[in-house]
Formats: C-alpha cells, sequence, structure tokens
C-alpha cells in the first residue's frame, strides 16, 4: 500500500482480479455472470474505499463478493438455481475426457449445491479461509458452517463417486 | 491429502475455460465512476426550507457556447409564488403527494432506448449502461467526447420524502437559492406552462478540485411527481479531471427537450 489511495486501488484491483473472478465463477458456475459478479463487487469496494470506509481491501472485497452473489441469487435466480439443483444432471459424466472432464464434474457438482453450501465450500477450500473466517463473512455462526460444510462435502461425494479419483471419500480432515 | 486435492480439483475447474481479463479491471473503476455520478445526480439537493418558485425568464442562458448569459426562448412560465421561504408551494407546480401503489422504475433497456431515441441528430453514441432508472451513453461529434446520463424517478416525493435528504426538503431542488450548486454554477428555475418545474445549471463538476470539467444539467419534476434529471459532461470519467471536449455535447436547450419529453415510459 503506498497510502495514495487511488493507486492502491489500481493495484489491488489489478492484481487481485482474476482470483476473485475465479472465486466468482465457483460460486455462479458461468464465466459471464462471473464477470459481472466482480465488476459489481470491486466497483462497491471501490467507492467505498474512496470514501475512507474500507481498513482491509481484501478482506472486505471478499465480504462484499460473497454478499453481492448470494443477493443476486435470491433476487433473480430462481430458474437459474433450479437448472443448478438438478443432481442427477449435474453428476452425469460430460462428453469430454481428461483433466477437462473432472473440471466440468466437479463444477456441475458444485452447482448442485444450494447457494450458501455452496459459498461455504469455495471459501473453506478455494479460498482457504477458516471456520472463523467463513461464518464471519456469511454472517453465520461457527456452527452453522461446520453443518454447512458437512452437508455440501456429503453431496460432493456422493456426485462424484468414482469421478475424481479418491477425492471426498477420505473423512480425514475435511470439516 | 484430500483437502489438497479438492483445492486441485477446484484450480482444474476454473482453468479448464477461463476468458482472458481483458478490461475487467477497467471496467470496475467506470462502474465505480458511474455509481458515483448517478448518485450525484439523483441527490443534488440544496437548501431548507419550502420551495419558492422562482420566476424563470432566462431560461436558456446556460448554454456557454453562446456567450453571454441573455435570453432566449423559453416556454418557461413564471408562477405568482413569492421567492420567500414563508411561501407556500407553487400550487400548480406542486407534484402529487404520494399515494397508492408505487410506480415501478423504467426498466434498463427502455432507459436506453428512449435516450438513443431523444438525443439530436449528428451524435454517435458508443459504451451504453443502464440500470432501472438509468441510463448512460458517450457522444461524440466533431468536438470530441462527452458524456449524457439520465435518471427517471416515477416517485420523486416518494422516493425522497420532505426531510429524508440530510434534512432537507426535497421540492429545494427546483428552486435555485436553494439548491445546492457548486460554486460558479449558473442556475435557472421556472416554471413551464404544464405545472412541471424545471431547473438548468451549467458550472463545474461536483468533484472538489474538478476545474476543468464542465457538468450541465436539466432538471424536471412533472406534476405527476415524475423527476427526471439529464446531465452531460465535457469528459468521459470525471475523476480524471481531463476534458476530452471544451463544453458538454449537449446544450441547455437539448437537455430540456429530453428531460420534459412526454415519451419517456414512466
Amino acid at each position: 500500500m503506498t497510502g495514495d489511495i487511488e493507486s492502491d486501488l489500481h493495484e489491488y484491483v489489478e492484481t487481485r482480479y482474476v482470483h476473485l473472478r475465479r472465486t466468482a465463477f465457483l460460486l455462479c458456475g458461468e464465466w459471464h455472470r462471473a464477470e459481472d459478479l466482480v465488476q459489481t463487487a470491486l466497483a462497491k469496494v471501490v467507492t467505498a474505499a474512496r470514501r475512507g470506509r474500507v481498513e482491509h481491501l481484501d478482506a472486505y472485497a471478499r465480504q462484499v463478493l460473497l454478499r453481492v452473489y448470494l443477493d443476486d441469487n435470491q433476487r433473480g435466480s430462481r430458474r437459474r438455481e433450479r437448472t443448478w439443483a438438478d443432481p442427477a444432471g449435474a453428476a452425469e459424466p460430460p462428453a469430454v475426457a481428461g483433466d477437462r472432464a473432472t473440471a466440468l464434474t466437479v463444477l456441475a457438482a458444485l452447482r448442485a449445491l444450494p447457494a450458501r453450501q455452496r459459498a461455504t465450500v469455495v471459501l473453506r477450500y478455494w479460498e482457504d479461509r477458516s471456520v472463523e473466517d467463513t461464518a464471519v463473512v456469511l454472517g453465520v455462526s461457527e456452527g452453522t458452517v461446520k453443518s454447512q460444510s458437512a452437508k455440501a462435502l456429503a453431496t460432493l461425494r456422493q456426485l462424484l463417486a468414482g469421478s475424481v479419483g479418491e477425492l471426498m471419500f477420505s473423512d480425514g480432515g475435511m470439516v | 491429502m484430500p483437502l489438497d486435492e479438492l483445492r486441485t480439483a477446484l484450480q482444474a475447474a476454473v482453468e479448464a475455460d477461463e476468458p482472458p481479463a481483458g478490461a475487467g479491471p477497467a471496467a470496475v473503476f467506470a462502474r465505480a465512476d458511474r455509481a458515483r455520478t448517478r448518485q450525484r445526480l439523483t441527490m443534488l439537493v440544496g437548501g431548507v426550507a419550502v420551495l419558492g418558485v422562482a420566476v424563470g425568464t432566462a431560461a436558456f442562458a446556460l448554454d456557454r457556447s453562446g456567450g453571454a448569459a441573455t435570453t432566449a426562448q423559453p416556454p418557461a412560465v413564471a408562477t405568482s409564488a413569492p421567492a420567500t421561504s414563508a411561501a407556500p408551494p407553487a400550487t400548480s407546480a406542486a407534484p402529487p403527494a404520494a399515494s397508492g401503489a408505487p410506480r415501478p422504475e423504467v426498466p434498463p433497456d427502455a432507459m436506453l432506448a428512449t435516450l438513443r431515441r431523444l438525443l439530436p441528430a449528428g451524435l454517435a453514441t458508443s459504451e451504453p449502461f443502464s440500470q432501472p432508472g438509468f441510463a448512460e451513453l458517450i457522444l461524440t461529434d466533431r468536438a470530441g467526447r462527452g458524456k449524457v446520463q439520465v435518471n427517471v424517478q416515477p416517485d420523486y416525493r416518494r422516493a425522497v420524502p420532505p426531510g429524508h435528504v440530510s434534512g432537507d426538503d426535497p421540492m429545494d431542488l427546483f428552486t435555485c437559492a436553494k439548491r445546492k450548486n457548486p460554486p460558479g454554477t449558473h442556475c435557472v428555475d421556472s416554471t413551464l406552462p404544464d405545472g412541471t418545474l424545471l431547473v438548468l445549471t451549467d458550472g463545474p463538476s461536483e468533484d472538489a478540485g474538478h476545474d476543468r470539467i464542465t457538468l450541465r444539467m436539466a432538471d424536471v419534476l412533472r406534476p405527476d411527481g415524475v423527476r427526471i434529471a439529464v446531465g452531460t459532461w465535457n469528459a468521459v470519467r470525471e475523476k480524471t479531471n481531463t476534458e476530452t471536449r471544451p463544453e458538454p455535447p449537449l446544450t441547455g436547450q437539448q437537455l430540456q427537450a429530453i428531460a420534459t419529453d412526454p415519451t419517456w415510459p414512466v
């Protein structure tokens, strides 16, 4: 951080944009929507930071991104969610081979999760955040994070059985 | 280790078809700037007390390119309300009190389509951006690039009830004496024959220190309570304080024509 808020913001957005967009993609499953989510979230962060309301840019950005995603989901995407919440379809093996097939299978399995469970998985295992941090970002208790994680992983285990090697089949340390 | 495998799988998932970031980071700042200018376009509220509608005799003295502030043509009709803080609002101009169900905001597509249709000929448009009740276009002619934004509030009194905005009366926005304009702003208020309140401003953009950027604006409040504010800048991004042309691309008269057009779908 240079102390010049505009320089700091430009540097932050340039360096973190790709990672945050990936986070958004794992949350929503569509690149164009991920782009919109991350731009909406970062624009809010920029606005708040210019007003001197942000202490830790990265923590704030992740929190805003999650909020934007959950709000967006709640507002206008019942149709989208119905489409995603089709475990049978989601678990169907894609007609491609190798790593790409694995990637698509993982994405499909993620999409099968309810929005908050998906957010929990992304925060815990993609963003590598602790249970405590995840609870703060999602605005829930630590117990809720643990139970959401357990439910999500159980669903993923079921959907990914046979698709992603031993992934998910060990009970050790996932929650 | 399962945790590592899950991370690896997630990493593979995002890298499978990841598009390039492109202009994404720049778009973030464009959105932030748009949000700020939209907010300011909406919330240009000033003064205290009750509206006394000033006589509108020089409505189009605002076109700087025309030089001196001479009267031109406006179909403005003076109200008889004295411009004192004790005076009641001009009854012919006051919007009805909010009642019944709120009117919905104009959809983004309709905002853009209407703005494009109402623009004068000879201006190329680009970089459309719209939200419910809001639209923005970059305008280009021989003088260079500039910006126009329009904000339509279907129920102004409902959206900004008296006393809600910094304790000010929202009607103060429609009289120059009470409206908080940046220093150096030329402001003319008037009442049109149908009772619509009109304020035209021309002056420095609101950002402190942005001395090279001019905001020219027509702000109307129709008798049915609909507020339409149209602003134009001689810049594409205010934040840089870099003018892209000597004057905003639209004159006060053109802004008024857009703001008072009866075909806004609201």
